[in-house]
Parts: structure tokens; C-alpha cells; sequence
């Protein structure tokens, strides 16, 4: 989230989209009550009527990923109708940069793309650069060669009408919604997995991010971009990089092509090595040296080619290649897509290790029904799992707020808290190299790893935070940090959660709350730097005053000569005023330091770096610069926009073909999107064994409309057969008027919906809806696409 | 009637219900009867953060002889000021219940039955099947163009999981399995 | 003495149903059976009605107009705590009274399960358990109340659609979200249980008609139940030997064999865990 829950109260207007936000982030509803007593305007868009929609004042049912296809008309009516925020435009925005003159974009492919290798040269998507190495900027937005013409033409063809056929909501529908955003600012955009699984889930954020940008909502109370995330940690476990393409502090992962740190550097920029170099001084302690790279070599460097993503795990496994697989709190027996692939790979693992509290479908993969565990030779291991009301630690929520977590009882039976795990085994593994000296075994070695046994989490989350090495002291800020060695900081973004020796996760201040916006500033700690909404600098003119003087939150302050507000100013120096390079940098953490319509590809000088080095540079989708709408994998209709390149054409799938059919719509008419429940959480691997929880909902059903259900003579609570090209499943149907069919490019789709949180362990059984779905991924991030697939069903 | 460090009066601010004892209209000898048998008289309190999404709810727990008796939102948390949602309230069976894993257990190739091990068998266990597959499997170098480059890695040892995990859990986690050379390292973000 | 009250906001209930987790939790309330013996009630409803364990659903009410729009309530029932309380009435064992704060309180010491309450109640709440043979309700959580906490289900609710308080401040918080739904458009906004049965302890703000959410427009105390207070209970059933009232005695007896719940119910173990 770009803002945070409490804001939420601070909104005019929200667009609720790819998300079911009461029964999935049933929390959030209560900020969004508080809006509407206000008399702030709900919007909700998505395949069907759910509890979030029964708040909405507007609510458009959508055919699942065409997301794109919505926002793109929106935007194109708020271009065409010079409807923007303009000087927010002006100020915040790459608009005016001149592009090169070899972009494009033709029949639904950008400048640059090589079919071969289903991939583009980003190259001409890049901006005209003047002699110091910076974009050149148009003397108006209406320039033909810059930023904002190209968004213009580009959405041009995105009209009511095709928006209408293509996504199934009425063109009336489509111009009432865009004109409440229009008048009602700030508007928030909640989104959460229903934007981001399908095969286009980064380009749909991207379409937020260019509406909100336009409409000026971003960096404001009530505004932003707000991604509301599943798991209880999955914020921290993602800024710790439990991912193969990140370090901790989203530092692109070395690969093989970036032996040494300055090709790192070349790649990533000078402004991240620093942080770079505090991860491996935490890593390595005094091992560390300018010498050696701070370590670097030591280690694993991904090949710059492959994907090591979860589905590759499966697939190397089912190769025959990934020998040894450890689960820590996930059941992918149940949350993957295609499970019929993921169980064909366990059998193929020498070794399965699962840590977990309850035993699950992942762990007991060997007992799925009709499988004969004689046949499968995959040793398993299960390490019993504290819960997380057993031991102690921080978890960061949707918001980035860290809390510290309590605990006064004992873990159950011999179960340990996972960090005393990981440790413990850890330091099984070294005490087996005792003494080598392979160069295969040096990082593990070379490794700072010495926990206390006492209060081990309090000592793991100082190393989190870092230390001046000089002095001994734990780090205070981001600012702080050194490039040369002389601080650690195992996370630059959550340097200062315990600056000054207190952990400030622990705070709980609530009633302090300036400005009255909610946003707590002593309450527990969130990251970077205790900035509650990001991007807040661009809620001010260029003189640094709060654009809305009705709800201002932060701003210049002259006399002081520093940037101050009700929260921490989002700005590169608190003393740079307006008057500086720093004081108009709103969007610090872009090359640019603005926001940017077209994600153009740009490395950001570094005039300090001898060698030539870039400071920063711009992350850039490589599936386009510009959202574009592709249909689904498996789809019902053509892609009407251009018939010829019908799916993201950066896509790679099917992966390995003997597993990974694609179903047509004349055998597998109907679409399903799939999805989980207030009820139930994710696998069901916790909820399944709570027998209140399975009082309220027991088992999976389809969800479908009475118009398919009489076509099909299927009565309300029959069980019916479900299959796609990748599996069967038998379930509970729930006819309902909550789904409807929808009139798509002339012709009539129907939609059906799966909870997925069931399979063959716990207190609750039923069929695993993910045996039907797709593991086509988007191309930037692997997300699969579980919200668009198609079926055929029948009466069982 | 001391509940815990909070006590009533902290409770009475909270729950803003502002009604002296004797305004509630109840026979006095049956409140007294309800005081007495009240379930968390004396009970211990802790504060965690619900383990569902990720809204970071506070709930506050209630323990007596080191049994969680009861759970409910934190009424001072600024995100839900005392809310649970159906799943965050349940919670509390979460270590009461009877379906835990309570030790460490074994499925040896082709079996069809868990059996008990010890924690340290358990650790041995992965410990030697690490250093086995890493010794393997190991790749040193690869091909960068027309050089070789040292790469360090083991391309056959998979970890998954961590958004379950306590952030300095999910840092040592990706801290170990970078170490002994993996790659392949994945959490929920896509579920 | 000031009387309480517990306002239900339906316009606000997104149906979580973080309640009826909390009522179980707080009542120690086991499942009404295991997840493959619950009938499937046509909608997410988890049961078709309130049941012996179960003593607050949220009923959901599914319906499409002429124009295609769908519309989706919501609605948390449970004892009304009537003023009028025909469960009171009709209580041969005087299990049940009405409290001076206005709960309507079951002594389970003196219920006998004979199920007069469950028959007469306008609203169908009390259900007999058949296995302890005995009544059972929303308490209002008497013992919270007692200790300054409100009602488990109003504590945990996350959207405000519940609240608790003295009765004269949550009918005028009702009155006063009344008027706002209006200005908003929801011409029909009402409040159900200011003067139904005398005056309900707990209060809905409904936005729509009060059938609309499966409530009685007009609820009334059954002429049986007032029947039997008024010849009836002063008597005594074994003297009472009028024609009428052999009618009446008659029904009763026949009313009292159809006592069996719709649900099959689950008494089994420690399935609630806690």
C-alpha cells in the first residue's frame, strides 16, 4: 500500500477493483464505513457480486483480465477530455520528457520485439538525452514527441464502446464510474489478487498507477495505489526476499553475468550498491572487506536466463533435477495452480521438509486419494512449528506498519519457534564443513552468524536495523548508511526500527495523531523511515505547499528551512528545500525522481562515480512500457483490438507441454475465476481445523447464474463435475443471481467461481479447485493466472 | 474482579460503555455470582497481531496457568480498535487444539505411515541430505559470453514459504538458504 | 435505571460474521455438527436457522429487481429482548424474566426444555436443546456486561454495524443514521424495535421494509401466549379444565412433539477447542 489502512477514512471516492475486500481484508471495511458515513462513493468492479459489492454505491461486473481494458477507457476519457489534475501533471510527472524517435507501437507489439525469444529490446523506449546524460523535456505536454502524446495516442483506441464489448460492463457504466473519480478526489484504488493473477498483473497496476496520477491522488491522504496483501507477513516476506530475484531490500539478485560488484553497480546503480554493501557486512561481519567485494563472490549468482520461480521448482522436480524441497508455512499442494504437476513433482524429490503447525496436503502429499504411497520414494520430514501466538517477533502488515507480537504461553508439544529452527540447522550444516576449505563451502564459513540463545529475536532484528561499526551503535535512519563498510544493515528499508536502542515496533501510542488523519505516528514503526504515506512530497505545489489546504500533510517550512508535516516527509533531505534538485524529487525512488506514464527505460548519471557508474536506475516492465490489453491464456473471444498477438506476447507457456495444455473455449466454454473467502484463509490448512470456521462455510462450491444453471438443468446444491484441460473436480453448485452472464463482443460469456481453499487433509474436505486452474505466468513476476481460466461443467 | 494489568477501569475507557455497575439494572446477588465466575478474573494478558491477511489487526490474549483461555482484538490497536473479523476471533483454537503437530515426524521412502523422531534425528537428517545434495549438484562456474564466471550455486535445493514467518525469521531464512548456495526461494506473494 | 441496548446497523453489516465466531467463543458453543452432516442452506448462510449452540446468524437475503441489479442484505438476528416478551409470558417455570436493564434473562437452573418459549417467540428465537433438555438464547452476554465489556459480538464487529449502550443512546445514534441514510438516497431507511413489543432492547436500523429482511412487520405476542398468561399460568395446567382451554392445553401438548430442531444436532467433544 502506498498509504495505509487508517487513511483509507480520508478517502472521496473508492475504486474497488480486483478485490473482495470484505470477506478477504474484512478489516479494511472498517475505514471505508467511516468514508462512506462521510458520504464518500464505493465502486466495486469484478466478475461477480460479492459482500464487498452489497457496500457499493456502483457496483460493474467485469469479465475476468480485462482490467486493462477498463482502466484504459477511463484514462483515455480523462485525456480526451483534459480532465486531469494538470498541475499536478506538470510538476509530478514524466510528461513532458521527450522520447526517442524509434518508439512505437504497432498491432500490439512495442518497438523491439524479438519473436524468437518472446522478448524486447527495451532500447527504444528510452528518452532523448541531452549531453549530461538526462532526459530532454518538451516545452509543452502537447509536444508530438513527448511522454503524454504517446500516453494519448496510445489510449485512443480505447473508447467507451470497445471498453464495453471487450470487458462486458455497459459503456453508461464505464463513463458514470470514471465520472464520480472524476469528481470525487481523493480517490484510493484497493486492489489485491484479482488485479495481479493473470498473465497481465503488472501492466494492470500500472493502469492505477497512470489513473491515479492523472486524477493527482497519488502522495495524498485518502488517495494512492493500495495493494492489500494476503498473508500475515507476506509484506515482510517479500521485503526480505524469500524471492529468487531480490535481496532483502528489493536489491536485484546477483546474476552470472554480474561477476563482481561494480557490474552489479553498472546494472543497479551506486544508490543501491550502498545498501548492498551493508547487507554483506551483516552477512559477513568482518569478512566483509573492500578487498573482497564486502563478499560478493561468495554469493549464489542466478543464471541471468532462467527462472527460479515457485513453478520452476515443480517443474525441476518433476524433471528430476530439484532433489530437496523445504516448506516453511505454505501448503502449495493446495494454493498452486495446475496441482496435478505440483504432486507429480513431489513424488520425484529425494527429500521433502515441511515446518508448519498443522500436518497439511503438502506434507501429506503421499496419501492424496488414489495415489499408492508404495509407489513414492520421497523421504518426508515434518518439524513442528510454533503458532504465532507461541513466540515472539515483528510482522509488517499491508500498510508497512511493523508490530511486535507478544507471547505468554508455550509453543505445543515439542514445537519450536521457526527462527530457533532455521538457526539450529544452520548451524548443523557449518559444524559439517568444519575445516574445509572448498571454495564451495566459504560463505557458509565466512557467514556472522552467531545468535544468543536468549532474546535471539531481539538480536536478529538489531542486525535487521544495523549498526555503526565504528562505534558500536545501532543505525538511526536510512541516511545513516555508508558505502565504504563502515555500517551494516541487514534491510536498508527498515534501518531505524530500532534506532536509538529502542525497538520501536513495540510503540503504542494511539492517541497522538496529528492532523488527525490517522496516522499514528508512534504507534509501532513502519518503513522507510516511518513514512506513513509514500510519495507524500507530491501532495505539494513546487513552493512545497499542500496542494489541498483542506487536508494538508506535510510541507516546506521556510522559517525552519526544513520539510515538516504530520508525517515524515517523503523527500531525499529534510533541509533541501523547493529550491533545490532534492526538494523536486517526489518520486525519490525512480531514476527521475518523478512519476512516470510511460515507464521509459532510463539509468540515472552519477556524476560522483569515477568510473562512470549510473546513480539509480528506473525499473521498467519488459513486457511494455505502456499498459496494454492482451486477453487470458485461455480466453472465450478474440482479442478484438488485435486479433494477431491475442495474449501478452512476452509469455512463455506452456513451459513443458506434456503438463500444461491450453483449452479452447469450444471445449471449455465457460470462464472460471477463482478466489478465497472471509471463511477460509488461503490452503485451509489453519482455517479447515477450526470447526467454527468450517461451521460457517464447509466445503468448495461453483458458484454460477441461474441462466447457466437452467441451460444446464442444474439445481441449486446439486454437485456437479468441473474440468479444464488440466483436471477434473466434483462440487457443491450454488446457483446464484450474484453471477450474471455477460454480453461480450457480441456474444453472450458465462462466469463461474471457486473458492480454492480446499483439499483431502484437516477437519473440512472437498475438491481442490486449483486442479483446474492455469500456471501461465505474467512475465515480470510469475504470478499465475488463477483468475482466468476456462471450464466446461455439467450436472455429476 | 482485577483482570489482568488492564483492569476495569482501562476496560470501562475502552469499551466507552460509561455505566456504573449499579445502573445495569441486574439483580445484585446474580452479578455478584457473574463477577465471581467470570472467565478471565485474574487472567494474564498478552497482545499479538492476527496471523490471517494482512491488515495487522491486534488481538489481545488471555492466559491462565499457561493456557490460552480466550482471545479477542486489541481495543488499543489503531487498525482495529478491538474488530475481528470471523477468522481473526477463532484464533484462539489455534493452540488449544488437538490437530497440532506436536513432535517431529518421519515418512520414510514408500511408506504409508508417519512415525515419531526426535528433533535431533530430525536435524541430522536434513543437515546430511544438505551437504549430500549441495556436494552433488553443485555448480561452480558457468559461461558469461566467452568467460567463465563463478557462480556458486545448487540448483537442486528448493525452499518455499515465509509469509507465515516473523520478518527476522524470513531474514535468517533467506540468509541461510542464500548461503549454502540456493536459488530457488519462494513465498506466497502469488497466492 | 437506565435500560441497554444493542443497536444492529444492517446498512454497515458486510457479513464477516466476525459475531458468530465470537458468540460461540464467548459461550463456549460447540459446531451444530461436523462440515459433512451441515445441510447446504441454498445461499452462504451457514445455518438455515438459529439452533441450540448457534445463538446468532447472519441471515443472507439474495434478490435481483426488474432492472438486473442485485441486491445483497445482511441481516444478524438473535433474541430481541422484547419489552412484551411472549417467551415470559408463556414461561411456566419462571425461567425467564426480563431484567430491570432490560435483558431478557434464562435461569438455566429453572428451565425444563419444555419449549412454550421457542413456540411463542414472534421472532422463532429460542431454541431447546434436546440433549441438556433445556432453552437457549443470546444472553447479551450478562456476565461482559456485568465486568464493563460490551457483548462479545458488538466488541469484535468491524464495520460499526453493531454497538451497545444505554437504550435512549442507541435510538437516538438510530434516529440520527436514519436521517443520514436518507439524505443519501435510501429513502426507506427505518428503525425496527423503538416500539415493537413494547419497546425491543435490542434495535435495527434496517434500509428497507422490515420484511425485506425477513422480520415481521407488525410483531405480535401469539394470542396463545396471551391466553395462557391470562387463564392459564394463574390457574395452573392441572387444574385448568375449560372447554377453550382443553383446546388450548391441546396445543401445547401437540406443538411440544414437534419440538425436535430442523438441524441434526452436534453435541460431540471438545469440537469448539476452546
Amino acid at each position: 500500500m502506498t498509504n495505509h489502512w487508517v487513511d483509507l477514512k480520508n478517502a472521496k471516492a473508492f475504486l474497488i477493483e480486483g478485490s473482495n475486500a470484505a470477506e478477504n481484508h474484512a478489516m479494511a471495511m472498517r475505514w471505508v464505513m467511516r468514508a462512506k458515513e462521510k458520504g464518500a462513493v464505493v465502486i466495486h468492479v469484478d466478475p461477480r457480486f460479492t459482500r464487498t459489492s452489497s457496500t457499493a454505491d456502483i457496483f460493474a461486473q467485469i469479465r475476468p483480465g480485462t482490467d486493462i481494458a477498463f482502466l484504459g477507457a477511463i484514462i483515455n476519457y480523462i485525456l480526451q477530455n483534459k480532465l486531469y489534475d494538470e498541475p499536478y501533471v506538470k510538476l509530478n510527472t514524466n510528461a513532458a520528457y521527450l522520447m526517442r524517435s524509434d518508439f512505437g507501437f504497432h498491432e500490439g507489439l512495442f518497438s523491439g520485439f524479438n519473436e524468437k525469444t518472446f522478448s524486447y529490446d527495451t532500447t527504444s523506449w528510452g528518452y532523448e538525452l541531452g549531453p549530461d546524460g538526462k532526459p530532454l523535456k518538451a516545452e509543452s505536454m502537447e509536444d508530438p514527441r513527448c511522454v503524454f502524446t504517446k500516453l494519448k495516442e496510445h489510449y485512443s483506441r480505447y473508447t467507451f464502446k470497445v471498453s464495453a464489448d471487450i470487458t462486458g460492463i455497459p459503456e453508461a457504466k464505464i463513463k458514470q464510474i470514471a465520472d464520480v473519480l472524476v469528481k470525487n478526489r481523493p480517490a484510493t484504488v484497493m486492489y489485491a489478487l484479482g488485479m495481479t493473477q493473470h498473465t497481465v498483473g503488472v501492466q494492470n497496476i500500472r493502469g492505477f498507477g497512470i489513473l491515479q496520477m492523472l486524477l493527482g491522488n497519488m502522495g495524498k491522504p485518502g488517495g494512492g495505489v493500495n495493494a492489500m496483501r494476503g498473508e500475515p507477513n507476506v509484506q515482510g516476506s517479500t521485503d526480505f526476499a524469500l524471492l529468487f530475484n531480490y535481496l532483502p531490500g528489493y536489491l536485484s539478485y546477483p546474476k552470472h553475468t554480474q561477476p563482481d560488484l561494480t557490474t552489479w553497480t553498472k546494472s543497479s546503480g551506486t544508490f543501491r550498491a550502498k545498501f548492498l554493501v551493508n547487507l554483506l557486512k551483516s552477512w559477513f561481519g568482518e569478512n566483509a572487506t573492500p578487498e573482497n567485494d564486502f563478499g560478493y563472490g561468495w554469493l549464489p549468482k542466478i543464471n541471468a536466463k532462467e527462472n527460479y520461480s515457485i513453478f520452476r521448482i515443480f517443474e525441476t522436480a518433476f524433471e528430476g533435477k530439484m532433489k530437496m524441497l523445504h516448506v516453511v508455512g505454505q501448503n502449495p499442494m493446495v494454493t498452486q495452480p495446475n496441482l496435478n504437476l505440483v504432486h507429480e513433482g513431489l513424488t520425484k524429490l529425494d527429500m521433502l521438509v515441511v515446518q508448519d503447525i498443522f500436518l497439511h496436503e503438502t506434507a501429506c502429499f503421499w496419501e492424496k486419494p488414489g495415489v499408492d504411497p508404495k509407489q513414492i520414494q520421497t523421504e518426508v520430514i515434518v518439524l513442528p512449528a510454533a503458532s504465532f501466538l507461541e513466540r515472539e517477533g515483528t510482522k509488517i502488515n499491508s500498510g508497512r506498519l511493523v508490530q511486535w507480537q507478544y507471547s505468554k504461553i508455550k509453543p505445543v508439544g515439542q514445537a519450536k519457534a521457526d527462527l530457533e529452527i532455521i538457526d539450529t540447522l544452520f548451524n548443523k550444516i557449518r559444524d559439517l564443513y568444519k575445516g574445509s576449505t572448498a571454495e564451495r563451502d566459504q560463505a557458509i564459513l565466512k557467514a556472522n552468524w552467531q545468535y544468543p540463545q536468549e532474546n535471539m529475536v531481539e538480536a536478529v532484528l538489531k542486525e535487521i536495523n544495523g549498526y555503526n561499526l565504528n562505534t558500536g551503535e545501532l543505525n538511526k535512519s536510512i541516511g545513516g548508511l555508508q558505502p565504504d563498510g563502515s555500517t551494516s544493515c541487514g534491510n536498508w528499508v527498515y534501518a531505524g526500527v530500532f534506532a536509538n536502542g529502542e525497538n520501536l515496533s513495540k510503540r503504542k501510542d494511539n492517541k497522538t495523531d496529528p492532523g488527525g488523519l490517522g496516522t499514528y505516528p508512534k504507534f509501532g514503526w513502519c518503513w522507510p523511515g516511518n513514512i506513513h504515506i509514500l510519495y507524500n512530497r507530491a501532495s505539494c505545489d513546487a513552493n512545497g505547499q499542500p496542494f489541498d489546504k483542506d487536508m494538508p500533510l506535510v510541507w516546506w517550512d521556510e522559517a525552519q528551512g526544513k520539510w515538516t508535516g504530520y508525517d515524515v516527509p517523503d523527500v531525499p533531505s529534510a533541509t533541501d528545500g523547493p529550491n533545490t534538485p532534492n526538494g523536486q524529487k517526489p518520486y525519490r525512488m525512480a531514476g527521475e525522481g518523478i512519476s512516470r506514464f510511460v515507464a521509459c527505460t532510463y539509468k540515472d548519471p552519477d556524476p560522483a562515480s569515477p568510473i562512470g557508474l549510473p546513480r539509480d536506475s528506473s525499473s521498467t516492465p519488459g513486457d511494455g512500457p505502456i499498459p496494454e490489453f492482451y486477453e487470458p491464456v485461455e480466453s472465450p473471444t478474440p482479442n478484438v483490438l488485435h486479433p494477431k498477438v491475442p495474449v501478452n506476447p512476452c509469455l512463455k507457456y506452456p513451459r513443458l507441454k506434456s503438463q500444461q495444455p491450453i483449452g479452447t473455449s469450444e471445449e471449455f466454454p465457460y470462464v472460471l475465476s477463482s478466489s478465497s473467502m472471509a471463511e477460509h484463509w488461503c490452503a485451509g490448512s489453519v482455517t479447515r481445523n477450526i470447526p467454527w470456521l468450517n461451521e460457517l462455510v464447509k466445503e468448495t462450491t461453483c458458484e454460477l447464474s441461474p441462466q447457466l444453471a437452467q441451460k444446464l438443468g442444474i439445481a441449486n446444491g446439486d454437485m456437479v463435475k468441473v474440468w479444464s484441460a488440466r483436471g477434473e473436480v466434483v462440487v457443491r453448485a450454488m446457483v446464484t443471481n450474484r453471477m450474471q452472464p455477460l454480453t461480450v463482443n457480441g456474444k453472450t460469456v458465462d462466469i463461474v467461481w471457486m473458492p480454492y481453499n480446499w483439499s483431502f487433509k484437516g477437519l473440512s474436505q472437498a475438491a481442490s479447485t486449483n486442479l483446474l486452474t492455469i500456471d501461465a505466468g505474467d512475465p515480470n513476476t510469475w504470478i499465475q493466472e488463477t483468475k482466468a481460466c476456462l471450464v466446461n461443467l455439467k450436472k455429476a | 474482579m482485577n483482570i489482568g494489568r488492564r483492569g476495569f477501569l482501562k476496560l470501562t475507557g475502552t469499551t466507552g460503555l460509561g455505566l456504573a455497575l449499579s445502573e445495569l439494572g441486574f439483580d445484585i446477588q446474580k452479578v455478584e455470582a457473574a463477577a465471581q465466575e467470570f472467565k478471565l478474573k485474574d487472567a494474564q494478558e498478552y497482545t499479538s497481531v492476527c496471523h490471517y491477511c494482512a491488515c495487522g489487526c491486534g488481538v489481545l490474549a488471555y492466559v491462565k496457568e499457561g493456557k490460552l483461555i480466550h482471545l479477542e482484538g486489541e481495543p488499543e490497536n489503531i487498525i482495529n480498535e478491538g474488530a475481528l473479523c470471523s477468522k481473526g476471533v477463532s484464533q484462539a483454537v489455534i493452540p488449544n487444539s488437538d490437530q497440532r503437530i506436536k513432535t517431529p515426524l518421519y515418512r520414510a521412502p514408500g511408506s504409508n505411515k508417519w512415525q515419531e523422531i526426535s528433533w535431533e534425528e530430525a536435524y541430522d537428517r536434513i543437515a546430511k541430505k544438505t551437504k549430500e545434495t549441495r556436494e552433488k549438484y553443485w555448480i561452480a562456474t558457468e559461461k558469461n559470453g566467452d568467460t567463465e564466471t563463478k557462480v556458486n550455486r545448487c540448483d537442486a535445493i528448493g525452499f518455499v514459504g515465509g509469509a507465515q514467518i516473523f520478518n527476522e525469521e524470513c531474514y535468517l531464512l533467506t540468509k541461510y538458504a542464500r548461503l549454502i548456495g540456493t536459488d530457488f526461494i519462494e513465498h506466497q506473494a502469488r497466492v | 435505571m437506565a435500560q441497554v441496548a444493542k443497536l444492529i446497523d444492517v446498512t454497515k453489516c458486510t457479513a464477516c460474521r466476525g459475531c458468530q465466531v465470537a458468540c460461540k467463543q464467548w459461550n463456549e458453543l460447540p459446531v451444530e455438527a461436523p462440515p459433512k452432516e451441515m445441510a447446504f442452506t441454498g445461499t452462504l448462510q451457514s445455518h438455515p436457522d438459529l439452533a441450540p449452540n448457534t445463538f446468532t446468524i447472519i441471515q443472507f437475503f439474495e434478490e435481483k429487481d426488474d432492472t438486473n441489479t442485485v441486491k445483497y442484505r445482511f441481516r444478524k438476528t438473535g433474541c430481541m429482548h422484547c419489552t412484551d416478551a411472549a417467551c415470559i409470558l408463556v414461561c411456566e417455570k419462571k425461567a425467564l424474566t426480563k431484567l430491570e436493564n432490560g435483558i431478557v434473562y434464562r435461569d438455566k437452573d429453572k428451565c425444563i426444555g419444555c419449549g412454550y418459549c421457542a413456540q411463542n417467540c414472534p421472532f422463532q428465537v429460542p431454541k431447546v436443546n434436546p440433549k441438556t433438555e433445556k432453552a437457549t438464547k443470546c444472553t447479551l452476554c450478562g456476565d461482559r456486561i456485568a465486568n464493563k465489556m460490551k457483548p462479545a459480538c458488538v466488541t469484535t464487529c468491524i464495520t460499526g454495524a453493531l454497538d451497545f449502550g444505554p437504550r435512549d443512546e442507541m435510538l437516538k445514534k438510530a434516529k440520527k443514521r436514519v436521517e443520514t441514510l436518507q439524505k443519501q438516497g435510501v429513502a426507506n431507511a427505518n428503525i425496527y424495535g423503538e416500539k415493537e413489543l413494547g419497546g425491543t432492547n435490542v434495535i435495527y436500523v434496517l434500509a428497507d421494509k422490515p420484511e425485506a429482511y425477513g422480520l415481521p412487520a407488525d410483531p405480535q405476542i401469539p394470542l396463545t401466549a396471551t391466553l395462557w398468561q391470562q387463564y392459564g399460568k394463574p390457574i395452573g395446567a392441572a387444574v385448568f379444565c375449560a372447554s377453550f382451554a382443553t383446546t388450548l392445553f391441546a396445543f401445547f401438548l401437540n406443538r411440544k412433539k414437534d419440538l425436535a430442531p430442523k438441524l441434526h444436532h452436534h453435541e460431540g467433544g471438545k469440537s469448539h477447542g476452546v
